[in-house]
């Protein structure tokens, strides 16, 4: 999978590149509009991570046009600190694929990336099994054999978000904010992720599955099956 | 009228009302001139002794009525002209609001106070007018410039959570997620605030708020599932739909629930009710009532405050004023109550 990440701020850019590393992802790098335009004239790419605002003057809407033009297979992930809705639905309504206001967490950013090369892939399989369990991702089922899980719809969210996220520690305000957007923070704590938790894995050790969730002195979570 | 006095040399009021009442005080004598004549003629000319007695008197009155009647011209109809230009300035400031409207412009008068008056009155609101536009830019830029370290922050604890940690390294790592968390969360509501008073949501569209409610309920059950939303509809066939701001409204309700559902200990209740131009949101208190006069503030909080930004309610203050709602805050019977009052 080749990936092309358009950000002016070099930091954020090598971090998300160091993030993404340990999937089978290449990722090119662009931190102006210049270069940008050039590798998008260029080369192909799976999916594109595009910051709006970029130096050297133009907005990030005109390779976004580009790149539709172009290839308009690519998936594009619009990731802004202009967190406001025009920009929102006039990226959507040009073509992107998904809108991540900044600041967002990387868990988060390798979630929507994984479902956006998903659905880009139709041949891809709807189905993950791992440690033991399978995941129906259109009927949004879990099961262990023949079992099905009786999943709320936050602990199945859940479940999903650790086995994307399968190789890495999710910290647990990454959580919080993936299962209810900014009321996490409204909250103050987020401890109604542990709830959830916890509930989910009594779920799994009754259905026979156990030490898939490793707990990480209360702050992280890892999901421990490989693949 | 209003040309001539633009070229008109601004004189005080004092002696535009001299003026005038004198104009007047002329005006209405050589009205009476004949009588005068009359009088002087019928009783002085050729009249015996005793009538000059009955002509002074005559005199005396008509010199009182000329008097008074020119005087209650001058004050009925003179006056009110004179101080028109200041009712004008009077009105215009009335209606001065500095979030919204540019600074009036007064119009150039014949009267030198109500001039000076007028462009003191310019300046002081160009100043205001011009220090607000500062303060709110400021709100935004900085929120805007703060976004990107934020980020950066954000992704480089991200990072760090993949090492290899002990307890008390992971610890701090928490500590630092859960800041930044605070901070970001800070700064969106910053900017919020800014964009609101900015009209950035000016766009209004009818909406059923019950349809808002029951898409956002299922989100707050990720939240605090031991805490039931109790959601009562008590309102009649009409006035279903309300003017408003999805999105703002939105936020409006989130605000209000989330913070119920944070304040309500467990084994209590939220409930939200809704009843033809109100809503009411209450729920269990943990404590005693919260003051009200300081609740609505921007990082004021109504008891020590533990977590959140401090600035929640006074995002719903200020929604309800772009919207022109009310929003009150009751306490009775254990229960803090919240209640909207909207206008179609």
């Amino acid at each position: 999978m080749k990936l092309l990440i358009i950000e002016d701020e070099r930091q954020m850019s090598d971090d998300i590149v160091s993030f993404l590393s340990r999937e089978d992802y290449l990722c090119e790098q662009a931190f102006c509009m210049s270069e940008a335009i050039n590798k998008v004239n260029n080369y192909e790419y799976d999916c594109i991570l595009l910051d709006l605002m970029l130096p050297d003057g133009g907005s990030g809407m005109d390779i976004l046009h580009l790149v539709k033009q172009n290839a308009p297979q690519t998936g594009v992930i619009i990731i802004s600190a202009k967190d406001s809705l025009e920009d929102k639905v006039k990226g959507l309504k040009i073509g992107a694929d998904d809108y991540l206001p900044k600041p967002f967490h990387l868990p988060e950013l390798s979630m929507r990336i994984f479902a956006l090369l998903r659905r880009k892939n139709f041949n891809s399989a709807n189905r993950l099994d791992t440690g033991g369990i399978t995941i129906d991702l259109l009927a949004r089922r879990v099961s262990v054999g023949k079992q099905t899980l009786d999943l709320t719809k936050s602990e199945y969210d859940v479940l999903l978000f650790l086995v994307e996220n399968r190789r890495r520690v999710v910290s647990k305000s990454a959580l919080a904010e993936h299962l209810s957007g900014d009321m996490a923070d409204m909250m103050g704590d987020f401890n109604f992720v542990y709830a959830h938790i916890k509930n989910l894995k009594a779920k799994l050790t009754e259905a026979g599955v156990t030490d898939c969730i490793k707990t990480y002195y209360g702050t992280g979570y890892r999901w421990m099956a490989e693949s | 009228m209003r040309k001539n006095a633009l070229q008109k040399k601004p004189r005080t009021l004092l002696s535009r009302t001299l003026g005038r009442y004198l104009a007047c005080v002329t005006a209405v004598f050589l009205v009476n001139a004949p009588l005068f004549y009359l009088i002087l003629h019928y009783f002085y000319a050729d009249a015996p002794e005793d009538d000059i007695m009955v002509g002074m008197t005559l005199l005396l009155l008509l010199n009182f009525v000329v008097i008074s009647v020119s005087y209650f011209i001058t004050l009925r109809f003179a006056t009110h002209s004179l101080w028109h230009p200041f009712d004008d300035t009077l009105r215009k400031t009335e209606r001065f609001n500095i979030a919204k409207d540019e600074v009036p412009h007064f119009n150039d008068t014949d009267i030198s106070e109500f001039n000076r008056l007028n462009s003191s009155l310019e300046q002081l609101m160009k100043r205001d007018h011009e220090s607000f536009r500062i303060q709110k830019e400021l709100t935004e830029n900085a929120s805007h410039e703060l976004q990107t370290p934020l980020a950066v922050i954000r992704s480089k604890l991200d990072l760090l959570m993949q090492e290899e940690m002990n307890e008390r390294q992971m610890n701090i790592v928490s500590d630092l997620y859960n800041l930044t968390m605070r901070m970001s969360h800070l700064n969106r509501n910053l900017l919020l605030l800014a964009k609101i008073d900015n009209a950035q949501y000016a766009m209004t569209e009818e909406v059923d708020i019950a349809t808002l409610l029951a898409d956002t309920l299922p989100m707050y059950g990720a939240l605090q599932s031991d805490i039931p939303i109790k959601v009562s509809d008590r309102r009649s066939a009409q006035g279903r739909t309300l003017k408003a701001n999805t999105i703002l409204l939105e936020c409006l309700l989130k605000n209000l629930i989330v913070n119920a559902l944070r304040h309500t200990a467990s084994g209590g209740d939220v409930t939200v009710t809704l009843i033809d131009r109100t809503l009411t949101v209450s729920n269990t208190a943990c404590g005693g009532a919260l003051r009200e006069e300081t609740l609505f503030r921007r990082f004021r909080s109504g008891e020590a405050r533990q977590s959140g930004t401090g600035l929640g309610l006074a995002i719903v203050r200020s929604i309800c004023d772009f919207h022109n709602w009310t929003v009150t805050y009751s306490f009775a019977e254990g229960r803090h109550t919240f209640c909207l009052g909207f206008r179609f």
